[in-house]
């Protein structure tokens, strides 16, 4: 018997309502996405505020000053001041984490629904190439892949988004699988209408959820993979901000001036932190409402 | 004389059974095995049975949401089983279907409004947004729900309201042959009435043939012009319902017309009580299937399958013997105040 | 109520405005809204109504297994001279164990799937040691069932008050009655070949068969009151037909009492003596099953009956009763019926109606049939 709610909400509506009933409810989570937000915000907030031409404004004389009163986080070997250049690498890096996560959903979603509701040999291939990519230990892979594409910052993050979307067509397939055999999608055959619409308008929206959740409990680790690929020379070169980068041309200097790695490296930490608290949470409040 | 809407002609389906390391076949569930009926226009023809009787088959056989293993099915004459593509796409506009479960049949997350009007704009039966929701109101409001119900999701609606939903979204393509699958099976029974007499109208206003499929015996007496009885697969007997209900000439229709308790404590129901139970569409007895709780089974029934032959004129009957009752089966006497 | 006739009119179940609600994530669900009827010794009754109206509800009530939040607010349910709303779950236990057997609708959720039959009928029999005793003495079978060699036989033993009870059996002597039983009563449902029954596990059998084990399994216990919820409901129609001529039998045999929860108006005329009708958490009629199919007093009965497809009336439409169940969490006031009752007047939208005489053994709460409003 259905209760009738006082007004019409979709159901994602309603379920993002049920959700944050549960948010407040639950003090840690709460505590742990609020502190991942604000990390979020000054991440994204900060660039806009400082000029990003101090990337490029070398002053020579002033490097490597320890942490004071006219630079809170000192500066690194070209002078720069440290606290700004964190702030528009985190920006930098949060931008790429997300193209690359927003990347593989798209691109994992649409193989994995498609192989799903096909079936057939399409769908035998697909897994086969997923077993391929599942084989070998994902970092291995990245730097494959990136050494084979090549330097520079697009072509990492290309790198990772081919390394990636093995995951969610994963997923997504086996909720396909499952939500293909409802009565729902037998009365779409019934009136005629295609396949592809079914699986794009029908199918996809029902099945999503998991994979969503699986995007944001993948962030953290996305940002690990591309600062730590960074450092290893992938990607960024020397002048451009980004955490990992930092931390590379920190080494040399690691007796001399520590700050120039323990900084950056407690920024990957704290936005890395940031997202899997808001992963876990999410996962958490949305977890037994997978249970479709 | 009306013509035959939709003709079944042998139909089959047999799912495989595959087992061991190689997936091998192993079996068949014979789920529909050798069936025929026909349907005229405006008439409704209820297909009653058990489970494992097969008749939610025949029904996803004809929309083809299985393909039929063999037999035909012919469409206003034309045979139309292994139809594809274009064609096939415009014969579904042809037919709708009505499911049994209201929970189930409706995509949780579109709006009344976009489950009435995707299968209009998709045929291309309308030729822009307004006039597809003006479609979508009238027939919103002509299975008795009001237009502000376009803008609501399925789980605002409880059962009954549901399957009025469903009931309009098969008209969107107007349709002139829909399938009832159990339409009124998972709602309470004043909802039931509602529904059955909207089917009623329904099939009134716009000259429609239904393929009313149930286990309710009551509801396809209500609905149904002719029935179809079937057992393990086949049909055993085909009639109108009058000799369906009072003179069957099939032990199993008898049985199963003698089964229903009688709302009435004032008679005492004189029943045939099959002994056993069905058995399963993995292994169908040989020779006539029903054989194993016929109460006049003999060794010949168990050498031949008996054939659908026509005793008289549009009854059909799948048995070795005839069957005389003593008397037509009673109906219940039941007196009220007005 | 007549003394000359023991045991006929006396009560064994007796509720009293019952009142019971879930707390749910919406609101107050209102189930129970002051349900009373009696059940007496030996009789016959079934609860009639569509879903929702509470009839499920009210026999896992009695029964005592209610979800968490659930909450009775309001009244008394009297069985054997206790209140089983007031007693400890421990009483309630021995209740459940001794005296009420429930049997739903759907047989598979309820037996265990990994035991077979056999253990699971034993079982019933073995959790009451005192009574397998007393059969066995009854029946003077403690020889046969004493092994040769080291059994001990029968032992005295002293039971909870201290007092020495009737001699136990052993385990094993135990055992062996309890199968025994088993076979009996698998046969009094009319089950063939029963010892192969025993040895089989749940999937294994059809709906037919596991419902007959349930129902042997609730008689097991001989109980004093058998509820039976929606028992015929999820089956065919002849296997339907086989259950109820079992019932029909059965009824003829035993003693107990039984509560017949059903929504099928042709299995209540079958087999119950008397009928209560719920609507909406409440009862709205109450009589003799030919009086009431003969002449049913209230609206909703009314209604029922005549949207109920029935085989001898060549109607082209069917009655319907106007709108729909109502939502329990903001139930209608005065008389819940009242938004879809043809008959409806000012007094039934403020006042709730209580069970009143309208005939010869046959109540019904309905504003129609007050003092002076006949």
């Amino acid at each position: 018997m259905a209760v009738r709610r006082p007004s019409s909400w979709s159901p994602a509506v309603a379920e993002l309502k049920f959700a944050g009933h549960l948010l407040i409810q639950n003090k840690v989570v709460l505590a742990g996405t609020i502190i991942a937000v604000a990390v979020l915000i000054a991440a994204v907030i900060g660039p806009v505020v400082i000029n990003p031409a101090v990337a490029t404004s070398i002053y020579l004389p002033g490097r490597l000053a320890p942490p004071g009163p006219e630079h809170w986080l000192g500066t690194d070997d070209y002078g720069r001041d440290l606290l700004k250049i964190i702030l528009l690498s985190m920006r930098l890096d949060i931008s790429a984490t997300l193209t690359i996560v927003g990347a593989d959903l798209v691109i994992g979603v649409l193989f994995g629904a498609f192989s799903g509701f096909m079936g057939g040999k399409l769908d035998e291939a697909m897994m086969r190439i997923t077993d391929v990519f599942f084989s070998i230990p994902t970092l291995i892979l990245a730097i494959a892949v990136a050494a084979a594409i090549g330097r520079g910052l697009n072509n990492l993050i290309l790198a990772i988004i081919i390394v990636g979307w093995p995951g969610y067509t994963r997923i997504l397939r086996g909720q396909v699988l499952a939500e293909k055999e409802k009565l729902y999608v037998d009365a779409l055959r019934a009136l005629g209408i295609g396949r592809v619409r079914i699986i794009l308008r029908h199918i996809v929206p029902n099945t999503i959820y998991p994979v969503l959740v699986q995007a944001t409990l993948d962030l953290g680790g996305t940002i690990l993979l591309f600062a730590g690929l960074s450092f290893l020379g992938f990607g960024a070169s020397a002048l451009t901000p980004e955490l990992g980068r930092l931390i590379t041309a920190g080494q040399t200097y690691i007796f001399q001036a520590p700050w120039l790695v323990a900084f950056p490296g407690i920024a990957i930490l704290m936005v890395s932190l940031a997202f899997n608290l808001m992963g876990d949470g999410i996962r958490d409040i949305l977890d037994p409402r997978l249970r479709r | 004389m009306t013509q035959t809407v939709l003709e079944i002609r042998g139909l089959k389906k047999w799912f495989p059974i595959t087992g061991g390391v190689l997936g091998r076949v192993r079996g068949y569930v014979r789920a529909v095995d050798g069936v025929d009926l026909e349907i005229k226009e405006g008439e409704t023809f209820g297909l009653v049975g058990e489970s494992g009787s097969g008749k939610t088959t025949v029904g996803r056989c004809i929309l083809r949401l299985i393909e039929p293993t063999a037999g035909e099915i012919i469409y206003r004459g034309q045979e139309v089983t292994r139809l594809k593509g274009e064609a096939f796409r415009r014969l579904r506009r042809r037919f709708g279907i009505v499911f049994q479960d209201p929970y189930a049949s409706l995509d949780p997350r579109q709006t009344i409004r976009g489950a009435l009007t995707e299968p209009m704009k998709y045929h291309k039966i309308v030729e822009s947004d307004d006039e597809a929701l003006e479609k979508a109101k009238e027939l919103i409001k002509r299975v008795g729900l009001n237009e502000d119900h376009l803008y609501r999701f399925p789980h605002e609606f409880s059962g009954g309201q549901r399957q009025r939903i469903a009931v309009a979204r098969a008209l969107t393509t107007d349709p002139d042959f829909i399938i009832l699958d159990e339409p009124t099976s998972f709602l309470d029974v004043s909802v039931q009435a509602q529904i059955l007499n909207l089917l009623s109208d329904l099939q009134k206003e716009f000259n429609l043939t239904y393929l009313f499929i149930s286990h309710n015996l009551s509801v396809i007496e209500h609905m149904s012009n002719r029935v179809g009885v079937m057992y393990l697969g086949a049909m055993m007997e085909a009639a109108e319902k009058e000799i369906i209900y009072r003179r069957p000439e099939h032990p199993y229709t008898h049985a199963l017309i003698s089964a229903l308790p009688i709302p009435n404590p004032a008679l005492t129901r004189e029943r045939v009580v099959l002994a056993g139970d069905i058995p399963s569409p993995v292994n169908i007895p040989s020779g006539c299937r029903f054989r194993t709780r016929c109460p006049y089974a003999t060794d010949y029934c168990k050498e031949k399958e008996p054939s659908l032959l026509a005793r008289q004129p549009g009854h059909l009957v799948s048995c070795h013997y005839e069957l005389k009752l003593s008397a037509p089966i009673p109906i219940a006497e039941i007196s009220r105040k007005a | 109520m007549t003394e000359s006739a023991p045991d006929k009119s006396e009560a064994l179940l007796q509720l009293s405005n019952v009142r019971l609600n879930f707390h749910t994530y919406a609101g107050e669900v209102k189930a129970l809204d002051g349900v009373s009827f009696m059940v007496t010794k030996g009789e016959a009754l079934g609860l009639v109504g569509e879903s929702g109206c509470g009839k499920s509800v009210t026999a896992l009530t009695i029964v005592g297994l209610l979800p968490e939040n659930a909450s009775v607010t309001e009244g008394k349910i009297i069985l054997a001279g206790k209140n089983l709303l007031e007693i400890s779950s421990e009483e309630m236990r021995k209740i459940r164990a001794n005296n009420i057997a429930m049997v739903f609708q759907d047989p598979t959720t309820f037996l265990n799937p990994v035991l077979t039959l056999g253990e699971q009928l034993e079982e019933v029999f073995l959790l009451n040691p005192d009574e397998l005793a007393r059969i066995a003495a009854e029946r003077k079978m403690e020889d046969t069932l004493v092994e040769a060699r080291s059994d001990k036989g029968t032992q005295p033993k002293e039971n909870a008050e201290g007092a020495p009870s009737t001699a136990r059996l052993s385990k094993s002597a135990q055992k062996k009655l309890a199968r025994i039983l088993s076979i009996e009563v698998l046969k009094q449902v009319q089950l063939p070949d029963p010892e192969r029954i025993l040895k089989e596990y749940p999937h294994e059998l059809s709906g037919g068969m596991r419902q007959r084990c349930m129902i042997a399994m609730a008689l097991a216990r001989n109980p004093d009151l058998f509820i039976a919820d929606e028992i015929t409901t999820a089956l065919d129609v002849t296997i339907q037909a086989q259950i109820l001529e079992l019932l029909r039998q059965l009824k003829k045999e035993l003693t107990g009492s039984t509560l017949l929860i059903t929504h099928d108006l042709g299995v209540v005329a079958e087999l119950c003596d008397r009928v209560a009708v719920m609507y909406a958490g409440n009862i709205v009629e109450l009589a003799d099953v030919k009086e009431l199919f003969a002449n049913p007093l209230h609206p909703y009965t009314q209604g029922l009956m005549r949207a109920i497809p029935m085989i001898d009336r060549p109607l082209e439409r069917l009655e319907t009763i106007p709108g729909s169940v109502p939502d329990l969490i903001y139930p209608p006031s005065g008389c819940r019926f009242h938004p879809r009752c043809p008959f409806a007047f000012e007094k039934c939208k403020l006042e709730k109606p209580e069970l009143i005489h309208g005939g010869k053994a046959h109540t019904v709460a309905c504003h129609l049939y007050g003092e002076g409003k006949a």
